[in-house]
């Protein structure tokens, strides 16, 4: 095990000058071991550090293994950049705003509410909630797995929505355990775009049977294997998408097909057909007019506060943000970053082999866990760690894409992804069947894939398993989850 | 086997409350409805691809309304929003982009925002004299209507599926339970991000008329009310509607009353409630439409409330018939009671 010595650290911080890279670095470097000490709010610096630099929380957060003393949820504007502007609202909290009333709560808050005194009233207000949020931790911890699986059982049973094409998330303000969110409207705008296309009725039903299937599929799964399926969402994410792509053709990836499928939408190439018709020539006229006076002409726009961002700005923004605070990559990398993007398809089926395999392999090894990827999985753990940051689930897919060398840095791990090629199979082909009812051919082949891309993953694990010590900085990613091998320790 | 159950809940009265009709509706399902804040004109956007404006008038409990004036877009139209000066309308949605309807001066629309995917929802911030606008691309754009670019794109780490602003403060839902927080002041950065409360798909959104918090409703017959002070965390809650027996319909639409700070919800069961947040009651349960409630909305003085009743695609296709299916906008005059919250029980008065 790393030892720490904060002096070191110390030393540092004091450097106010140093470089972004490395304060990412030592960030991650220090986060990592605060987690294998069992800590997950960071133990030191964060004062020296001053507000000026966010600490990531836990990476693990929720899922992490550890408990959680000091959740860094609370904290406004954990996801970065620009916390010069955050620092004023931590000083207001009482009113975040500085606006409107205040509530002067306390008189007459919550504590009245489903007291003794109280009268039933004709109403259906239920679950006067404990304190959420920041100490969510503390109301729910997902480190009893019977726990999380009877709530899961219970909301199944009991609180089964009308609509299946759902995210679930088994307890609040906690990240999904199954994502892939179609609403109405996009299910609508799919139909009827395919009705203008010709598509019959009956096989717009059919398609949206196929879909709610998989779904349910997918929801059957996590009622019997919570466990597996929650310490691994990305998991079930991705296996509805290869149904959601393959039978929203007009669909653009990112409309349908939630997170996983980055692409950004001007990349691919049937969205536009499809939601198409840009009257671009209307559009200019009129802007052309408008430059004019204008009936608004005459008003100021206080652009000020938007500085003159130009929207690629937003991207070099976030960029540094993912360096230090482990990636908002469900943010900012949606689009452009994925070089695997235009094989978007063809990869998710990959990536659900993967996460069959941890999830098979690993849920009985740790059947106390609720993240065990964080200890147990090396390599693993990169991914684990990348989509539980934070309460953003969508960022399943980025580990997966960019960083092959991240997964397993431990022999252990990769030893584990080798065993169970068979399990992915099986599992793969059935969920691939599940969600393609329309596709069936797909399976196999699919399932094929997922299997090369574990075994090429693991191959680049192993490789990178020596070297990933030598670098100079580490990307999001590829930060091993194993302490380091002595001789690397200085 | 369906796998959408089948409607076997719902009363057959599409009118149940008896609310005024709205005539010449829409000739598809209604997707949005809004009234101008100066007046009661009301516009609402469907399905057929129209965008229609209507005047109501209103005297004491009678009402009448003349159908205005319409626009068309290419694709059905999802979202609108209205200038803070009642002159001007904006729409958009499966065509993905927004156009500006000087509705008060006859002009013709243009266009004046762009996304790469449909836009599902949009809010005139008057503040900035910015429109902002949400899609499907996962990004949250501001626009200057005299300038074809956006002045800012932000990202969001999903679709968006509703938003909501009181300035400064707007929130933004999106798929997979993202609620992101912003302060206008700042509209660059994120003010907070949250996993919702509720355990399902968000569906709407709605500010607190004093900005300290939200309601956010989800498809499964549940809202959530969330303060975004920590320290008032002890004051959210979260609390079931729009169920029967063992049916969970989805709430669609959130609204505070602009007088009361009361709110209504609506839902895919085809009922509307009344509610206080503060006292934690319910004000009023008014009887299920036939058919779901997708959209409503309060005029500028609270004295009406306008919802639509058609099929929102709860049921899939399968359960909808085009032949059969008929649009209404119905208008509710919501007595005092309903609206006005009570004092809660055991205090003396309202803070």
């Amino acid at each position: 095990m790393i030892v720490v010595d904060p002096s070191c650290c110390k030393v540092q911080s004091r450097s106010l000058d140093f470089h972004y890279s490395q304060l990412s670095q030592f960030i991650f470097q220090k986060e990592r071991v605060a987690c294998y000490i069992g800590f997950t709010s960071l133990p030191f610096p964060a004062l020296e550090f001053g507000k000026a630099t966010r600490l990531p929380s836990c990476r693990f957060g929720d899922r992490c293994k550890f408990l959680h003393s000091n959740q860094q949820q609370p904290k406004p504007n954990a996801f970065g950049f620009g916390s010069q502007t955050a620092s004023p609202f931590q000083q207001q909290k009482p009113n975040p705003f500085g606006f409107g009333v205040q509530n002067n709560g306390a008189t007459s808050g919550a504590p009245n509410f489903g007291g003794p005194g109280q009268k039933p009233f004709e109403n259906k207000w239920v679950r006067p909630e404990q304190p959420t949020n920041q100490s969510q931790a503390a109301t729910h911890k997902c480190t009893d797995p019977d726990s999380c699986k009877r709530q899961i059982a219970e909301d199944f049973q009991n609180e089964r929505p009308l609509w299946k094409l759902t995210c679930y998330g088994h307890y609040k303000y906690l990240s999904c355990d199954i994502t892939g969110d179609v609403s109405y409207e996009e299910l609508r705008a799919v139909a009827y775009d395919d009705a203008k296309r010709g598509t019959n009725l009956q096989a717009i039903v059919e398609r949206e049977r196929g879909l709610v299937k998989s779904k349910e599929i997918e929801f059957e799964n996590l009622r019997q294997n919570p466990y597996a399926k929650h310490t691994l969402p990305a998991q079930s994410n991705q296996s509805s998408f290869p149904a959601v792509g393959a039978s929203f053709p007009s669909l653009t990836p990112q409309n349908s097909g939630p997170s996983p499928f980055p692409t950004s939408s001007q990349q691919s190439p049937s969205p536009n057909l499809s939601f198409g018709v840009r009257p671009s020539t209307p559009s200019t006229s009129g802007f052309g007019q408008f430059q004019g006076p204008g009936p608004f002409g005459s008003k100021s726009v206080p652009s000020g506060s938007f500085s003159t961002q130009a929207p690629a700005q937003t991207g070099g923004n976030l960029f540094p943000t993912n360096l230090t605070g482990f990636g908002s990559s469900g943010t900012s990398s949606q689009g452009t970053q994925f070089p695997a993007q235009g094989g978007g398809n063809t990869f998710t089926p990959g990536t659900l082999g993967f996460g069959n395999i941890g999830a098979s392999s690993q849920g009985p090894q740790v059947p106390t866990q609720t993240g065990p990827f964080t200890s147990n999985t090396g390599g693993f753990g990169n991914s684990g760690g990348m989509s539980s940051q934070g309460p953003q689930v969508p960022v399943q897919n980025s580990p997966f894409i960019s960083n092959v060398g991240g997964f397993g840095n431990s022999g252990s791990t990769s030893a584990q992804g080798n065993q169970s090629p068979s399990t992915t199979l099986s599992l793969q082909s059935q969920s691939s069947a599940g969600n393609n009812s329309s596709m069936l051919s797909n399976g196999p082949g699919d399932a094929k894939e997922g299997q090369q891309l574990t075994d090429n993953n693991t191959q680049g694990g192993l490789a990178t398993d020596a070297s990933i010590w030598l670098k100079k900085e580490w990307k999001c990613g590829e930060i091993p989850e194993q302490p380091p091998p002595a001789e690397y320790c200085r | 086997m369906s796998t959408f159950s089948s409607l076997t809940n719902m009363s057959q009265n599409p009118n149940p409350n008896k609310s005024y009709e709205v005539p010449q509706p829409p000739t598809d399902s209604v997707s949005s409805l809004n009234f101008s804040p100066k007046a009661n004109h009301l516009v609402a956007t469907s399905w057929d691809n129209q965008v229609r404006c209507w005047e109501i008038m209103q005297s004491g409990t009678n009402v009448s309304s003349t159908p205005k004036a319409v626009i068309s877009h290419d694709q059905p139209v999802l979202c609108s929003a209205w200038k803070d000066d009642g002159t001007t309308v904006f729409s958009g949605g499966c065509d993905k982009q927004v156009k500006m309807w000087p509705l008060l001066s006859g002009s013709q629309p243009i266009t004046v925002a762009m996304h790469d995917a449909p836009i599902k929802d949009m809010a005139w911030i008057s503040e900035m004299n910015l429109l902002a606008t949400g899609s499907w691309d996962k990004t949250l754009r501001y626009w200057d209507t005299r300038q074809p670019n956006p002045v800012h794109t932000q990202q969001l780490p999903e679709r968006c599926y509703s938003l909501t602003v009181r300035h400064p403060l707007m929130v933004v839902g999106t798929a997979d339970r993202n609620l992101v927080v912003f302060n206008l002041q700042n509209p660059q950065t994120e003010f907070k991000r949250i996993m919702s409360p509720l355990k399902y798909q968000t569906r709407c959104l709605a500010a607190f008329p004093d900005k300290q918090g939200f309601l956010v409703g989800s498809i499964e017959g549940r809202v959530g009310v969330h303060h975004l002070d920590d320290a008032q965390s002890s004051k959210n809650f979260t609390f079931k509607c729009h169920r029967e027996g063992n049916d969970i319909y989805s709430v669609n639409s959130l609204n505070f009353h602009p007088i009361h700070g009361t709110f209504a919800t609506a839902g895919s069961d085809g009922a509307f409630n009344f509610w206080d947040k503060d006292s934690k009651q319910r004000l009023k349960a008014m009887s299920r439409c036939s058919q779901p409630i997708p959209c409503s909305t309060f005029n500028h003085d609270g004295s009406i409330y306008a919802y639509s009743s058609c099929y929102d695609w709860s049921k899939g296709a399968e359960n909808h018939n085009p032949a059969t299916a008929k649009t209404y906008i119905f208008l509710h005059l919501p007595q005092e009671s309903e609206v006005k919250g009570k004092p809660r029980v055991g205090s003396t008065g309202r803070r």
